[in-house]
């Protein structure tokens, strides 16, 4: 079962974040989104994969989404 | 016999017990003059004042005892005695002297005032009675206080007034506090983005407004179902003068730029904020206003690299705190994702006393997991998805867009953006008496 990754691209590799994407597709990304001005590539990939990703060159880090959920309409504090 | 007899005390009938309306205040019959600044500082020239107005030959001064503690007795020999660091002088003189030496004093610009001297009482136990004139001096002073501390002038004693604002029909409390109400400032030629739940895109008060929606959660448009993005925007941008309401947002002419990140369930995830957050960036919005948050203390990468790259490119990201404190419990809370990033802009929330909300998450540790910076943040006004229009709720969610909208009125009034504006905001912010875990460099204002 694939988890939901945010990959940050490092400083030195953001003109050449198209190219990262591709390599993190062959090494078994399903690639959702290539955020240019941010240089972030999210997506999912399964636990097994992640490892081999993690230390490839252009990848600042490969994180767990975060959620976020805020308080109902009807609540007092939100 | 034209006095009235006021009982105090035990009110058993003492002569002691009763006080006399018509009694003269209780003097010493000496007279204290105040010498002025000119004079003050120069041991001649006030002794020459005090023999030109008042004949005092024989003056003992303080200056002439050792650590300037006046000998007494010496001193009742002298026809003044000279308080030299103080510039003041006790004469003595009988009232007919008196009259004369107020009428010089009144030609010479060396004597400020000339006042018999009081006899002062200290606070008596209960049951004791307080002479009339001790209670008339005491209200005196209270009244002269109070008139100065609200006065706020360059003479106000250093009191503190504890702050009390209120929804006024023109404006909501938050705006006062923040100085909006006084602000020249609009926002014009700034892009404001918010991203939340979407807008409310049929809001009366936003007719004609420049807004551009976009909603970046799969399925849903940008029509907010929710109402927290609509609260979040009019606190924002919302119009000078809203048709029937008290005013409640900040950058009125902002150009409003509406990210749907959170689903109409007030949920979302890195897909859609990040995609949210790139967007207001390659659209050159100046401000990125995120009123959400996760309860995670450590820093995100994802988020400090982007909150980072942002700034470089002129874009300032101002993140709510967090709700999860319950201070009343001894609960501080924490700042989470992506508040605690260092280079996103952490804001807490203060109630209408100024005092530190409840909910209010505290500074967290780890580096970049501080509160930057308070904005009004509970009991908050604003626009709500309609037929409801308006709502009043409290988080810092609602302080976030006071500081975002503030943001757009700096950026306008300086050309400031990026880092250079995170600047503006805390060099201008209003030092608050509250620890700055808990509100960064203090209550947020506008520029005058």
């Amino acid at each position: 079962m694939p988890d939901r990754i945010t990959v940050t691209v490092t400083d030195d590799q953001l003109a050449n974040i198209d190219e990262l994407a591709d390599r993190l597709r062959v090494a078994g990304m399903q690639v959702d989104q290539v955020l240019h001005a941010v240089g972030v590539i999210t997506g999912s990939i399964t636990k097994s994969q992640r490892t081999s990703i993690e230390n490839m060159a252009g990848v600042a880090a490969a994180e767990e989404e975060t959620s976020f959920q805020i308080a109902p309409p009807d609540a007092d504090v939100q | 016999m034209g006095s009235s007899m006021i009982e105090a005390g035990n009110g058993d009938g003492r002569d002691q017990g009763v006080v006399r309306s018509d009694q003269l205040v209780e003097t010493t019959g000496r007279y204290v003059v105040v010498l002025s600044d000119d004079v003050h500082g120069d041991e001649a020239a006030m002794t020459d004042a005090l023999h030109s107005v008042a004949g005092a030959r024989n003056i003992a001064s303080t200056s002439e005892f050792e650590a300037s503690a006046l000998d007494l007795g010496q001193a009742e020999a002298a026809d003044a005695t000279l308080f030299a660091e103080l510039g003041i002088a006790v004469v003595t003189a009988d009232p007919d002297q008196a009259a004369s030496i107020t009428a010089a004093a009144a030609e010479d610009e060396r004597i400020v005032a000339v006042e018999p001297e009081r006899i002062l009482y200290a606070i008596t136990q209960q049951g004791d009675p307080l002479p009339i004139d001790y209670l008339r001096g005491y209200r005196d002073a209270v009244v002269h206080l109070y008139e100065q501390a609200s006065s706020g002038g360059p003479d106000a004693p250093e009191v503190d007034v504890m702050a009390q604002f209120v929804d006024t029909p023109q404006f909501t409390w938050g705006l006062q506090a923040t100085k909006v109400s006084t602000s020249s400032r609009s926002g014009e030629g700034v892009s404001l983005a918010v991203l939340d739940t979407g807008f409310d895109l049929n809001h009366p008060d936003f007719a004609g407004r420049a807004i551009n929606p976009r909603s970046f959660v799969p399925g849903e448009a940008p029509q907010d179902g929710h109402g927290h993005g609509t609260h979040c925007v009019g606190t924002s941008c919302g119009s000078a003068n809203p048709p029937g309401s008290r005013r409640y947002g900040v950058a009125h002419a902002a150009m409003i730029f509406v990210g749907k990140v959170l689903s109409n369930q007030g949920s979302g995830s890195d897909t859609s904020i990040l995609a949210g957050m790139n967007w207001a960036i390659a659209n050159g919005c100046r401000v990125i206003s995120m009123s959400l948050g996760a309860d995670v203390r450590t820093v995100s990468t994802a988020y400090e690299r982007v909150g980072r790259r942002a700034l470089a490119a002129g874009t300032l990201v101002v993140a709510a705190a967090g709700n999860n404190a319950r201070r009343s419990l001894g609960n501080t809370g924490f700042v989470g994702i992506p508040a605690n990033s260092p280079s996103i802009m952490a804001v807490g929330a203060v109630d209408s006393r100024l005092r530190i909300a409840e909910f209010s998450a505290r500074s967290n540790p780890v580096m970049g997991g501080q509160v930057d910076i308070a904005a009004p943040g509970v009991a908050v006004y604003s626009s709500w998805p309609m037929p409801q229009r308006y709502h009043t709720i409290s988080g810092t969610s609602m302080a976030t867009p006071h500081v975002s909208g503030i943001a757009a009125l700096w950026s306008q009034e300086t050309g400031a953006t990026g880092p250079a504006l995170w600047s503006a905001l805390v060099r201008s912010a209003q030092r608050l008496r509250l620890p700055s875990v808990d509100v960064g460099a203090g209550l947020a204002q506008a520029p005058q």
